[in-house]
């Protein structure tokens, strides 16, 4: 687990009220109504090309990094809940047996 | 273990994927079960693993959306949901998650809301825990052992469902919508209660509809909170894939659960989680102790010691159902 760096604090001497504030809170705690620049300033170099274009779509359009979540979820829900069923109901897991196995035939 | 570790762009941390697997795993089943969309659990539990608060509350609520989804399908198929009332306290809704969000926001300004929203969800988990177990001990005293409400009663399917006044619904749904869009959860823990006790409706009725709400009441704040750059959606879909199995688990598992014995389980699985919070608030004050792992570990066994008894009541059920085919439901 990494804390959230404030956006600018890598590579920069920090002012004593920051080091002081710094020393008495978790970093994270620091983060301010621009958290979502602040992730992207401090995305690690190994980050994946997802993890750059969502940071990126979330501080330059954060409406439309809204909107793209919720299409994205609505369809991924959907799309994992009716394979999950089929999947149950093909392993028989969901199936109950109405009476006695090969007790009606003919 | 590195292979297993995704970086979250937003929350700014690095996680296993497969504690997001089994967390929503847990929550998919507890959600199909209990009718909730899992909040109760997960944004606390988010917030103990490392995301800020404002985060946490925002992937919450966007996951809580997807998996009341998936339970959605399931329950309505089955005949749970009341249509009417689930729109009128979801519409409500929308205005109290609104609410909620710009309380959260407001006090992120003061680097509040992390301490706020962890005590608020202790005093309203230890008020439910309290008022879970006290139902649970008066059932048992009574010698309750129903299934259902429905069940006992053949007749009572034939029975028109009790059509609740307008303002009731409307006063419930901005109440709810107000926490939760300030706590982060769907408001299914707190929907069920007020479903069962205020409106008067069946355990299943009030489970199957509090899903519908949670659906409205999640989509809204996961976009609501998306939109200011506090959700993250890769820490979803991990969460996603696990719930959409759990939850087809959970609600089928409901239809063999007794009324009392869901309450109970409701309770400890609450009593858990304001445990979980107060440890990691402790850990706030006190860094030195380390008192977040002893969190993360209590939500880690709190979401498999419910799974395994809701996988246990499954399995004892079919197998009950199998012996006795008329009692299958």
């Amino acid at each position: 687990m990494t804390d959230r760096i404030p956006a600018g604090a890598a590579g920069r001497k920090p002012s004593p009220w920051a080091t002081a504030l710094l020393a008495v809170c978790p970093a994270r705690v620091l983060a301010d109504a621009g958290a979502a620049r602040a992730a992207n300033a401090a995305l690690p170099a190994n980050a994946g090309g997802v993890s750059r274009f969502l940071a990126d779509l979330s501080s330059n359009h954060p409406l439309a990094y809204a909107l793209l979540s919720f299409l994205v979820v609505t369809v991924a829900a959907l799309a994992l809940s009716i394979l999950a069923e089929r999947l149950m109901k093909r392993r028989g897991a969901l199936k109950l047996r109405r009476g006695p196995p090969g007790g009606r035939r003919g | 273990m590195e292979a297993f570790t995704i970086f979250l762009p937003i929350a700014g941390v690095e996680f296993n994927w497969l504690i997001l697997l089994l967390i929503g795993f847990s929550v998919g089943l507890m959600g199909g079960f209990f009718g909730i969309g899992g909040g109760p659990i997960l944004t606390p539990a988010l917030n103990i693993f490392g995301f800020p608060m404002a985060v946490a509350i925002g992937t919450g609520m966007l996951n809580v959306y997807g998996q009341s989804l998936v339970g959605f399908r399931k329950h309505a198929k089955l005949g749970n949901v009341q249509f009417r009332l689930g729109v009128i306290v979801g519409a409500a809704m929308l205005v109290g998650v609104e609410l909620g969000k710009r309380m959260v926001m407001g006090l992120e300004r003061y680097h509040l809301e992390g301490s706020t929203v962890r005590i608020v969800y202790l005093v309203l988990l230890s008020g439910l825990t309290a008022r879970f177990l006290h139902d649970y001990r008066a059932a048992r005293r009574r010698g309750d052992h129903r299934r259902d409400d429905a069940e006992i009663d053949p007749a009572g399917a034939e029975q028109a469902p009790p059509k609740p006044g307008i303002a009731p619904a409307l006063a419930i749904g901005l109440g709810v919508g107000t926490l939760s869009g300030f706590l982060g959860v769907g408001g299914g823990f707190l929907l069920v209660p007020a479903f069962l006790y205020l409106l008067k409706l069946s355990t299943r009725a009030a489970v199957g509809t509090s899903v519908l709400c949670c659906v409205v009441s999640g989509a809204y704040g996961g976009i609501a909170y998306a939109a200011q750059g506090r959700m993250d959606l890769i820490a979803v879909l991990p969460m996603l894939v696990g719930a959409s199995f759990g939850a087809q688990i959970g609600a089928t598992a409901v239809q063999y659960a007794r009324s009392h014995g869901l309450r109970l389980l409701y309770g400890i699985m609450l009593m858990m989680a304001a445990g979980g919070l107060a440890l990691k608030q402790l850990d706030e004050m006190m860094p030195a102790m380390n008192f977040a792992l002893a969190a993360q570990g209590m939500v880690l066994a709190t979401a498999l010691f419910i799974s395994l008894v809701i996988l246990a009541q499954l399995v004892r059920g079919v197998r009950a159902a199998q012996r006795n085919p008329s009692d299958s439901p």
